[in-house]
């Protein structure tokens, strides 16, 4: 696909500082009171079941059962004042994940995507260059970009033990001297069409070194127990070992976050009478605080971004149901590591958490931003296959605080 | 003949000029702002003395005198509801602010309270001495938490006449001593607080768009209980008798009820459905209930039954203030 | 009065004396100027909001508001809007002795901070236009009827490069016989894809495109919308590439030269016979040519044999067995959950409408009216695809519509008529069926209107308000309403979405696209061509074998496969074939057809989606949407996922295809066939073509001579052969 207007030497030192990307999707719209925002001294309906912990950043706190990541939040960035009209799941996902509004006439790609097509020209690694684990969601595809740059999804639960990528092993009636016989054949075939074809496909199945990253039997008991066993902690240290295979872009999706109605059994407890909390904030609190840390261990956290996000965040006011409904007009991210300053807390919201009160920062702005630390530019023009010049961020403002 | 053809002609294009086309002949909702005179009105309150009416507009306080009231005069027919707009005013008190939404005389009536303020700027509270109009103090407040100042919705003395309360846009409810510092401030509604009233010396209750009625003490600004059934902003309070002296609170919401509750226990005591948005409320000299809706009928209800006696169309426009006379008859701008 | 003065008075007025031209200049100038002495709140503010995007849906027109401040989206509801305004909370948005103070013009024009930004500077027309209204005492004047909303663009700047156009918006307002200038009062939109397009300005109205290819604006006015389409003539015509040219051109293909003449485009050649046999064998009957007929097609007349193999395969067996595939899919066909008699019901009636060739208006008349016991009545299972009356109304909306009428939920639909009294109406005339395994009307069912806050009324979309179904009766009443609304032909909607999803069938694209989503401001890239196909629907009684064939046989259909990406042309015009992928279960049973091999049931002959099939679900298999078409997208076979790669590398669907011993690979060397006699026959049965003496000298040059390697390599052949763009695409 040309490029009009390609990269060339980008102002800034802040440019292509993260070599790597690992977005922990929290999909269904995380509320920012439950997580990185929570309130104190509110009324009762606005200040919700789990309390509050004090945070390595003084003066600043995360929701109660935060309790490992509060301990990180001297590594991170927190943006408190995350601004969309969007409260419809879908449409959310598509805004925040392409910086631009939905439309029926094109399909924007995810700053993944533009990540993972940026690398494109000088990779030369079997893998796949974005990888999705564990099931799709709507919103993280490539868009007008094509099918080479949609996000491989591994499917499957990492959790489990007899996880393995579907199809990445050879047909038991082949070898790879025949595959590579068929590769061969099919090229031949091909060589007045234009497109990658299966290359992608056979140069990974090919190469022992790029299975081997999804084996996740090569790791350590301690390390494992560490992230937590169960489908997202294994899902965050798969996303470790792509990391260290320089994979660009890895998502790792924690569904389950739409909580209409009684939300401590979803949020803190993962079923009802739980004694330990097993829910989606515990789980989420220690394997994202095992993967900075690991990351930070193996000396990757400086050239790895990680962010966490949904697609919007919850109603201030708890619902009758004892949940919270849809919320885009404020929200939070975490992100860390990729070089981004370390624990700022960028901008904040309202009393009770209904509106941004400084700094209000559009999923535009925040993908204009992330797309400078991934190295790609966000003043690029992209063509449609019809022909269609696309910039890659069009309503975007830098967030300087952030470069 | 000549003059009289020029004349027929000159009679024809008069006729012209003088008809409506088809298209202005439509007539939407009427004009906001009266003919002349008083422009909008925002809040009314009789004197102590009954004689006189203090209307609040965009221009200032203005103290308006009912002559036929005064001179004692007989009125023909018992007129219930007259519209006050052609009272003449005797007397116009300067305000420094735009839009002055309440008005609440001291327990001995030697304290007025003008509140109100610039919407969206600012807020704030007058007090003058009555009748000299010598102004005592002027409390406002800009930014309590919000990046802008709003204005103050509903002021409302506390029965020792020491202290009030005071509702404000930006959504806290303040409560002030007579020098004007601040008592204690509350911060239990999640949204625009448009009415407050002190219950008693140790309680205070308020309401807003939060659609919630909270009821908190004046000591400490902690929550006693919230009265949650209303299904729309909740516009105004009042306290009103009900049986075995026990004292009950009316609320109106946008939701078209009103409520009547026992505040000591949270209970929702009954309600009744109004046909329009209710804009107004105020009792009368019997008990009774008159409530003016945003269609410019009232419906009369009885009290505490919340029967709807009446459903009177007294204005083509909507009402915005009611006094009741000495004699009865309503006043309404 | 005397005849003579009558006529001194006729004298007067009919213009011949200075006094007359003075008084009919007078009455003129009066007509004219009326419109505008009074501020009028519809026709000066609400279109300014507008067009400041002030009640948009990312702001104050969103469902909870901003700020506390409601307006509806776009104006649709302008006394709610004007009280919201003029009246809520004591008029705290407007201050009558001090208007530039007011909240509305001093916090959009930057005195106040405004979290929607400055939307107009202090001193513009629009704060003047405002501060005026206020001064004037807000009122909200004559309130406004519009009849006639006219859009259209005049070209300025011919010559330049850049082609520009002044916008011009005209109605008639309030019963006048005379259409008003109101350009600049309506909000002028464009897609937003940045500078590509051009550029567009709102005051004074025009519009710069630089982009060849076809354009949208979309143009907003008082509460209506309207779109304008506008060509801007490629530079170059393109290649032409050589091809057959005893096709005649039919009227459709007239209809598509109209479009490529007006962009200045060439049609690219029309593509050889063998390869638009393979073509229309798989859009008409799902299914690859056998050899069989791929000889018998060779034998007949040049002339004539194209129209023969149309006839042949429509009136065949498997083209009853691809439409009622294509008859599930489009009206979401899934199981009745728990009640297995009903589902086998409702397949049988789809596999007997499609066998019988059954119109295709009477099968949908009788999903949308069906009633009775479901495990009899198969055509009553439609309704109890949907949980409750809204779900039926988005998919009665979708299915036989062709429209999106869920965004109408909430609030009046942004890009199209529909209000919120539509949807919630047409539920409520949706709520009178009962669903449970009798179907059947009852009266009580209501919906709230989310406007309201009441039990919606029925209410045809667009139409009239119905009676309240209070009785079963009634409700029956209210449905019949509705599909007679439907299905009537003096506005042919259902046909036009007809006929539109089996044009988009047959050549990758609809004329209107995406199929299932007609509206205003998605006008189709040939109005006139989509009309005549559905009055021809119509005549031919709602066979879309009619209109199948007249495709089939036209030269646009006919024409050579190119990819975009390489050509760049707009796909709306036409000029070339997009190369179509196939249908997840076309491609299962396409497969193991080339391979020769007999399955026990095809793919194309399980109608229900969820039967369990992994290769199916990765090839990328219809679930939940209705009326979903999977080779509608872009780009065809040459865009697959990496785990569909994966899957057809290492997984089993190819992989057991090839090594069956039915394979004809097998069986044809088993039975002592040469090599030379296998790689041809394999050529005509992947490809429907010969392969050249060249293609086959250089495979047969490198078969090796034992035995079992021999085999190995003509699967591994076989398997390159299948995973080609020429096996893949037709």
């Amino acid at each position: 696909m040309a490029r009009v207007g390609g990269p060339g030497a980008y102002e800034g030192t802040s440019f292509g500082t993260a070599k790597s990307c690992i977005l922990l999707w929290l999909d269904g719209g995380p509320s920012h009171l439950e997580t990185f925002d929570p309130k104190i001294d509110v009324p009762r309906e606005v200040q919700g079941p789990l309390g509050t912990t004090p945070t390595s950043i003084p003066g600043v706190h995360f929701s109660g059962e935060l309790v490992r990541c509060a301990k990180l939040a001297d590594q991170m960035t927190i943006i408190r004042s995350m601004t969309s009209p969007l409260g419809e799941h879908g449409l959310a996902n598509q805004y925040a994940l392409s910086g631009y509004l939905p439309s029926p006439n094109v399909q924007y790609p995810s700053f993944g995507s533009l990540a993972s097509h940026q690398r494109a020209l000088d990779w030369n690694n079997p893998l796949p260059r974005s990888i999705g684990i564990p099931e799709p969601r709507i919103g993280h595809g490539a868009g007008f970009l094509g099918a080479s740059d949609e996000p491989f999804w591994v499917h499957g639960d990492p959790g489990s033990p007899s996880f393995q990528v579907r199809d990445l092993e050879i047909h038991p009636s082949l070898d790879p001297t025949r595959l590579e016989r068929r590769r061969e054949m099919l090229g031949r075939l091909q060589d007045s069409q234009k497109g990658p074809g299966f290359q992608g496909a056979f140069e990974w199945i090919l190469s022992p070194q790029a299975k081997r990253a999804f084996d996740l039997k090569q790791e350590s008991d301690a390390t494992k127990e560490r992230y937590g066993l169960r489908s997202f902690g294994q899902s965050c240290l798969l996303a470790r070992r792509l990391v260290e295979q320089r994979v660009p872009f890895v998502t790792v999706v924690q569904p389950g976050w739409d909580t209409h109605e009684n939300m401590v059994v979803p949020l803190r407890d993962g079923f009802a009478g739980a004694k330990v909390g097993v829910g989606l904030i515990p789980t989420f609190d220690q394997a994202a605080s095992a993967l900075i840390e690991d990351l930070h261990k193996r000396e990757l956290l400086d050239e790895t971004l990680v962010i966490a996000m949904g697609e919007f965040g919850r109603t201030p006011k708890v619902n009758t149901r004892g949940g919270r409904d849809h919320w885009p007009r404020v929200y939070s991210v975490m992100l860390c590591g990729g070089g981004l300053p370390r624990g700022v807390v960028y901008g904040s919201s309202d009393r009770i958490g209904e509106s941004p009160m400084d700094h209000p920062t559009t999923p535009s702005d925040l993908v204009h931003t992330l797309l400078v630390r991934l190295g790609v530019r966000p003043d690029q023009t992209l063509l449609t296959p019809e022909g269609r010049p696309i910039r890659v961020n069009q309503h975007g403002r830098p967030i300087d605080a952030l470069l | 003949m000549r003059d009289y053809r020029l004349g027929v002609s000159l009679a024809a294009l008069w006729w012209v000029l003088a008809i409506d086309t088809p298209f202005l002949c439509a007539q939407g909702p009427a004009r906001a702002v009266d003919s002349i005179g008083l422009g909008i009105v925002t809040a009314s309150l009789i004197e102590p003395n009954g004689s006189q009416v203090l209307v609040a507009t965009e221009g200032g306080l203005c103290v308006v005198s009912n002559r036929a009231e005064t001179n004692g005069a007989e009125t023909k027919d018992p007129v219930r509801y007259e519209s006050a707009r052609s009272f003449p005013i005797s007397r116009s008190i300067q305000s420094p602010f735009s839009q002055i939404n309440s008005l609440d005389f001291s327990p001995d009536a030697s304290r007025l309270l003008i509140a109100g303020g610039d919407p969206g700027q600012l807020g704030g509270v007058e007090c003058i001495e009555w009748p000299s109009s010598t102004r005592l103090g002027l409390f406002q407040t800009e930014d309590q938490g919000r990046a802008i100042g709003d204005v103050v919705t509903e002021v409302d003395w506390f029965p020792g006449g020491s202290q009030w309360v005071e509702s404000h846009w930006s959504g806290w409810v303040l409560v002030r001593w007579l020098d004007g510092s601040v008592r204690v401030k509350f911060g239990g509604h999640t949204g625009p607080v448009l009415s407050a009233m002190a219950w008693d010396e140790q309680t205070a209750i308020s309401s807003g768009l939060d659609q919630t009625i909270k009821v908190w003490r004046v000591a400490d600004g902690v929550q006693v209980r919230s009265l949650d059934n209303h299904t729309g902003a909740v516009v105004q309070l009042l306290g009103c008798d009900g049986p075995n002296d026990k004292r009950l609170l009316v609320s109106a919401g946008r939701d078209r009820t009103i409520r009547l509750w026992d505040p000591s226990i949270g209970r929702l005591i009954r309600f009744v459905k109004l046909p329009e948005v209710p804009v107004r409320m105020e009792l009368s000299e019997s008990g009774g209930l008159i409530v003016a809706m945003e269609n410019g009928s009232i419906c009369e209800v009885s009290m505490p039954s919340l029967r709807i006696d009446q459903t009177v169309s007294v204005s083509p426009r909507r009402i915005a203030a009611m006094v009741q006379s000495s004699r009865g008859v309503w006043w309404f701008w | 009065m005397h005849p003579r003065h009558l006529e001194r008075i006729g004298w007067y007025f009919s213009g011949r004396s200075l006094l007359g031209v003075v008084i009919w200049l007078f009455l003129l100038e009066r007509i004219f100027a009326q419109e505008i002495s009074e501020p009028s709140f519809e026709l000066d503010v609400l279109t300014l909001l507008t067009k400041h995007g002030c009640n948009s849906g990312a702001c104050h027109g969103a469902v909870a508001g901003r700020g506390e401040f409601y307006l509806s989206l776009w104006g649709s509801n302008p006394k709610a809007d004007y009280d919201q305004i003029v009246h809520a909370f004591k008029s705290r948005r407007v201050r009558f002795a001090s208007p530039e103070e007011s909240l509305l013009i001093a916090k959009p024009s930057g005195r106040i901070a405004h979290e929607g930004q400055e939307r107009f500077e202090p001193d513009s027309p629009t704060a003047e236009t405002l501060i005026r209204w206020i001064a004037a005492g807000a009122p909200f004047g004559p309130s406004l009827r519009v009849e006639d909303f006219q859009v259209s663009a005049e070209p300025i700047e011919p010559s330049s490069d850049r082609l520009g156009y002044r916008l011009r918006a005209f109605a008639r307002l309030n019963g006048s016989k005379i259409p008003l200038d109101v350009s600049d009062r309506t909000t002028w939109e464009a897609e937003p894809d940045g500078d590509s397009m051009g550029w567009i300005q709102q005051s004074p109205p025009t519009l710069g495109l630089l982009r060849p290819g076809r354009h949208w604006i979309t143009a907003r006015f008082a509460g209506q919308v309207r779109s304008l389409v506008l060509i801007k003539p490629y530079p170059d015509p393109g290649p032409v590439l050589a091809g057959s040219a005893l096709d005649p051109m039919t009227w459709i293909d007239q209809e598509v030269q109209e479009g490529l003449d007006r962009a200045n485009l060439k049609p690219l050649g029309i593509a050889d016979d063998l390869t638009w046999l393979r073509r229309v064998s798989l859009d008409l009957v799902g299914r690859i040519p056998s050899l069989g007929e791929i000889a018998e097609f060779q034998g007949l007349d040049l002339r004539t044999r194209k129209t023969q193999t149309v006839d042949r395969l429509i009136r065949s067996e498997a083209f009853g067995t691809y439409w009622a595939y294509k008859l599930a899919r489009w009206v979401g066909f899934r199981p009745i959950a728990s009640e297995p008699e009903a589902t086998f019901a409702f397949e049988q009636y789809l596999r007997r409408s499609a066998g019988e060739r059954r119109s295709w208006k009477q099968i949908a008349q009788e999903l949308v009216l069906g009633t009775g016991d479901s495990h009899r009545e198969g055509a009553a299972n439609f309704a109890r695809l949907a949980s409750d009356p809204r779900v039926h109304a988005e998919r009665i909306g979708s299915v036989f519509l062709g429209i999106r009428i869920g965004c109408a939920n909430c609030h009046n639909h942004p890009l199209d008529r529909w209000t919120q009294d539509d949807y919630h109406g047409l539920a409520a005339i949706l709520a009178g069926i009962d669903r449970g395994r009798e179907v059947r009307y009852s009266g009580g069912g209501q919906v709230t209107n989310l406007r309201t806050r009441e039990a919606a009324i029925p209410k045809l979309p667009g139409q009239e308000f119905l009676s309240v179904q209070s009785d079963a009766k009634a409700a029956q009443a209210n449905v019949e309403r509705l599909s007679a609304w439907i299905f009537d032909e003096q506005d042919p909607r259902f046909a036009t979405m007809l006929a539109n999803r089996l044009w988009g069938t047959m050549m990758g694209r609809g004329l209107v696209d995406p199929v299932d989503d007609l509206r205003e401001t998605n006008p189709a890239s040939h109005p006139r061509l989509l009309e005549r196909l559905a009055k021809s629907l119509i005549e031919a009684d709602y066979q879309p074998s009619s209109i199948l064939k007249l495709i089939a046989l036209s030269q646009a259909y006919a024409r050579v496969e190119v990819d975009t990406s390489v050509s760049r042309l707009d796909p709306s015009f036409f000029a070339a074939r997009e190369p179509k992928a196939m249908a997840p279960e076309v491609l299962y049973d396409a497969i193991h057809d080339a391979l020769g091999l007999s399955v026990e049931s095809r793919a194309i002959g399980w109608l229900d989606p969820t039967t369990p099939s992994e290769s199916l679900d990765v090839l990328g298999r219809c679930g939940r949407m209705v009326g979903c078409s999977p080779e509608l997208s872009r780009g065809g076979a040459t865009q697959r996922s990496l785990g569909q790669q994966l899957h057809w590398i290492n997984g089993p669907l190819v992989n057991r295809a090839i090594q069956s011993p039915g394979s004809f690979i097998r069986q044809e060397s088993g039975s002592g066939a040469s090599d030379a006699e296998i790689l041809a026959m394999g050529y005509l049965r992947f490809f429907g073509q010969p392969g050249t003496q060249e293609q086959l000298r250089d495979w047969g040059s490198q078969i090796p001579q034992q035995t079992e390697e021999k085999l190995a390599w003509f699967e591994d052949w076989a398997w390159s052969m299948l995973s080609s763009p020429r096996f893949l695409n037709h």
